[in-house]
C-alpha cells in the first residue's frame, strides 16, 4: 500500500511501571489512510491512542514516525512533528471562547491565522456563529466538531480521534465521519477509535481488533466484514492471535 | 479633621499596596491555578530587599547598599522573582498540593530566617534606617503621606493594566487554559511546566512590589509584618473579590481591608477590657468565617471572573 507514515512495533505500554495494559501491539499507518481501531471496553483502544502521543508510559517497541522513534518524546513535542491528538473526552476548554481554542490551538501566530480559522470556519458554519461563546456552551456534536477544528487547525499530517462520534446522535455522527473522510482524502493519515463496528468498517482503509490490551486481527475492511472475527470477539468467543 | 483624613490616607495606601500582593495572587491564582500558600515570603523578599539595597549600610550589619530608590525596588523585585524561580524549580512541576505546601513552608522559612539572620535581617528587631524617596523634599508627614498615596496609586493602575493586557493575551489564554485542563494544553503542544513557572515568577515578583512599597511606607520591616497569617489574609481578600477577575481583586482587597481595619477599630473601642488582649485573635476567628462564608455563600466571589474577549476578536465580530 501507500508509504508508511507511522509503524508502532510490538508496544507494550501503561500508566504503571510493570502493569503493561498495551502487550506487544503492532499497527501500521500509511498516508493518507484512515484506520480503525475497535474493540470492547477497556479493551486499550484510548492507551493506544495516549502512547502514540506520548501520553502514557511506553516499555518496549517503538513508535516510528517516518524514520524517526516517537518513544520518549513528550506530548506537547508532538505538535511538532505535525501529530494531533483529539481527546476522548476534555477536547475543548469550556472556559475559553470558540475562537480562542482555536486560535490556542493554532502553530502559527502570524497573521495566517485568522485565514486559518476562517478556512475552519467554512468547514464549521455553526463554529462561526458562536466563535465568541465559550466552548462549555456547545453541544456534544459541535464540542466534537470544535475539537477537530482545533487539530486540523494546527495543520497536522497525522490526527489521532479517539471515539470522536461518542455520544453524538446518530446523524451528528455521520456528519462527524463524512468529515474525516474528507480530511483523509486531503493527504492526513488518520487513526480513530470507534464504538461502532459498522462504522469503523465502513470508513476506514484498515481495522485493527483490539482486546485485553493485544491485537486480534487486522487486515483489510473487506476481509472484516466477511469473517466472524468481530462477531467472536465481541461475543467472547475464541479469541484469534495477532494475524 | 486632619486625624479623619490622614487616617484615611494610610487606609488608602495600605489597601493599594495590599491590592497590589492580591493582583500577583490572582496571576498565579485565577489565571492559572496555582495554589500559592505562602504568599508572606515573596512579599517579605521584597519587603527586606528594597531595605537591605536602598538603606543605608550600619554597624553590625553585612548589608546595605544604600541604592537610589528606583534601583532598591527594582531588586526588591528581583529577590522575590529569585525566590519564587528556586521554589518553582524546587517543586518541578508545580502540581496543585505540593505546591501549596512547598510555598507554605518556604513562607515558615523566610520568616524564620528574617528572625534569626541578624546579620542580614536585623534579627526580630527588624530593619529601620531607610531613607524614604523625597523624604527631605515634603518634610510635612501628611503631604508625605498623600504624595506617597499617589505614588501607590499609580503603581497599582500600572500593574493592573499589565495584567489585563496579559489577561487578554495570547499568554493569558494559555493560562486559562492549562488551568483548565493540563493534558489537553500540552497535546497542543504547549508546555505547562514552562508556563506555570513563568506565570509564578511574575506574579511572585508583583508581591514583592507590594511588599517594597510596604516597607516604604514604614520605612521599616520586622519578621512580624510576614507572618502566616498575611498569606491569609491575601488569599481572603481575592476569594471575596473574586479570583480570575482584577477588579474583583481589588475590590475584595478593599472590603476585607475595611472589615480588619473597621473590626479592629469597633473591637478596641467596645470589647471589654479583658478581652482587649485577644482582638487580634478574633480578628483572625474572622478572616477565617469570611472565607467560609464568601465560599459558600458567593464561592466566585463578589466579582466573578467574566469572559475575557481578546482583541483581535473583537475586531471580527461577526456581522
Ligand atoms: N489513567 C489510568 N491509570 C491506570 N489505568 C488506566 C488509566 N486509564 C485507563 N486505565 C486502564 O487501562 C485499561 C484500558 O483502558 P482504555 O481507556 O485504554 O480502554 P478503552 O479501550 O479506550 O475503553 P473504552 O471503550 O471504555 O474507552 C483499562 O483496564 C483501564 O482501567
Ligand atoms: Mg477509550
Amino acid at each position: 500500500m501507500s508509504d508508511t507514515v507511522l509503524n508502532v512495533q510490538s508496544l507494550t505500554a501503561g500508566y504503571v511501571p510493570g502493569l503493561p495494559i498495551l502487550h506487544d501491539v503492532n499497527m501500521r499507518l500509511g498516508r493518507g489512510e484512515i484506520v480503525a481501531v475497535i474493540g470492547p471496553n477497556g479493551a486499550g483502544k484510548s492507551t493506544l491512542i495516549k502512547a502514540i502521543a506520548g501520553l502514557v508510559l511506553v516499555e518496549e517497541g517503538t513508535i516510528m514516525l517516518g524514520a524517526r522513534n516517537l518513544v520518549g518524546i513528550r506530548p506537547d513535542e508532538m505538535a511538532i512533528f505535525g501529530i494531533a491528538y483529539v481527546p476522548q473526552t476534555n477536547n475543548i476548554f469550556r472556559t475559553l471562547t470558540i475562537r480562542q481554542n482555536l486560535m490556542l490551538a493554532a502553530k502559527r501566530s502570524d497573521g495566517l491565522v485568522d485565514d486559518l480559522i476562517e478556512r475552519m470556519f467554512t468547514l464549521f458554519e455553526i463554529l462561526r456563529d458562536k466563535q465568541l461563546d465559550k466552548g462549555g456552551k456547545l453541544s456534544g456534536g459541535q464540542r466534537q466538531m470544535l475539537a477537530i477544528a482545533m487539530a486540523l487547525v494546527a495543520e497536522p499530517t497525522l490526527i489521532l480521534m479517539d471515539e470522536p462520534t461518542a455520544g453524538l446522535a446518530p446523524k451528528v455522527a455521520e456528519e462527524i465521519l463524512a468529515l474525516v473522510q474528507d480530511i483523509a482524502e486531503k493527504g492526513v493519515s488518520i487513526i480513530f477509535v470507534e464504538q461502532n463496528v459498522k462504522a469503523a468498517l465502513r470508513i476506514s482503509n484498515r481495522t485493527y481488533i483490539l482486546a485485553e490490551g493485544r491485537n486480534q486481527i487486522d487486515g483489510s475492511t473487506q476481509e472484516l466484514m466477511e469473517g466472524q472475527v468481530i462477531k467472536e470477539i465481541y461475543l467472547g468467543g475464541r479469541r484469534l492471535e495477532t494475524s | 479633621m486632619i486625624g479623619i483624613v490622614s487616617y484615611l490616607v494610610f487606609f488608602l495606601t495600605m489597601g493599594f499596596v495590599l491590592s497590589i500582593a492580591v493582583l500577583g495572587l490572582n496571576l498565579q491564582w485565577g489565571y492559572t491555578g496555582l495554589f500559592n500558600g505562602g504568599v508572606a515570603a515573596f512579599f517579605g523578599a521584597g519587603a527586606y530587599g528594597v531595605i537591605l539595597f536602598g538603606g543605608s549600610n550600619k554597624a553590625g550589619q553585612l548589608i546595605g547598599f544604600g541604592l537610589p530608590y528606583p534601583f532598591a525596588v527594582a531588586g526588591a523585585v528581583l529577590l522575590a522573582g529569585l525566590l519564587a524561580w528556586i521554589v518553582g524549580l524546587i517543586t518541578t512541576h508545580l502540581r496543585h498540593d505540593y505546591l501549596a505546601i512547598a510555598t507554605f513552608g518556604v513562607a515558615i522559612a523566610v520568616e524564620n530566617f528574617a528572625r534569626n539572620a541578624e546579620p542580614i535581617t536585623g534579627g526580630a528587631k527588624g530593619l529601620r534606617g531607610f531613607e524614604r524617596p523625597f523624604e527631605t523634599v515634603i518634610n510635612d508627614p501628611f503631604w508625605f503621606n498623600l504624595a506617597y498615596l499617589i505614588f501607590v496609586f499609580v503603581v497599582l493602575i500600572i500593574v493592573y493594566n499589565i495584567l489585563e493586557n496579559i489577561g487578554q493575551s495570547p499568554f493569558g489564554r494559555l493560562l486559562r487554559a492549562i488551568r483548565e485542563d493540563e493534558v489537553a494544553a500540552q497535546s497542543l503542544g504547549k508546555s505547562p511546566a514552562r508556563v506555570r513557572l513563568q506565570a509564578f515568577i511574575f506574579g511572585s515578583m508583583i508581591m514583592g512590589l507590594s511588599g517594597a512599597l510596604y516597607a516604604t511606607f514604614y520605612a521599616f520591616i520586622s519578621p512580624q509584618d510576614i507572618v502566616p497569617i498575611l498569606t491569609f489574609q491575601i488569599w481572603s481578600m481575592l476569594i471575596v473579590g473574586g479570583s480570575g477577575n482584577n477588579k474583583g481583586a481589588v475590590f475584595g482587597t478593599l472590603i476585607v481591608w475595611a472589615g480588619w481595619v473597621g473590626s479592629g477599630w469597633v473591637l478596641t473601642q467596645f470589647a471589654p477590657v479583658e478581652m482587649q488582649l485577644y482582638i487580634g485573635t478574633i480578628q483572625f476567628i474572622m478572616i477565617g468565617l469570611i472565607i467560609v462564608l464568601t465560599l459558600l455563600i458567593r464561592p466566585k466571589g463578589l466579582l466573578p471572573e467574566k469572559l475575557i474577549i481578546s482583541r483581535s476578536v473583537a475586531r471580527v465580530k461577526p456581522e
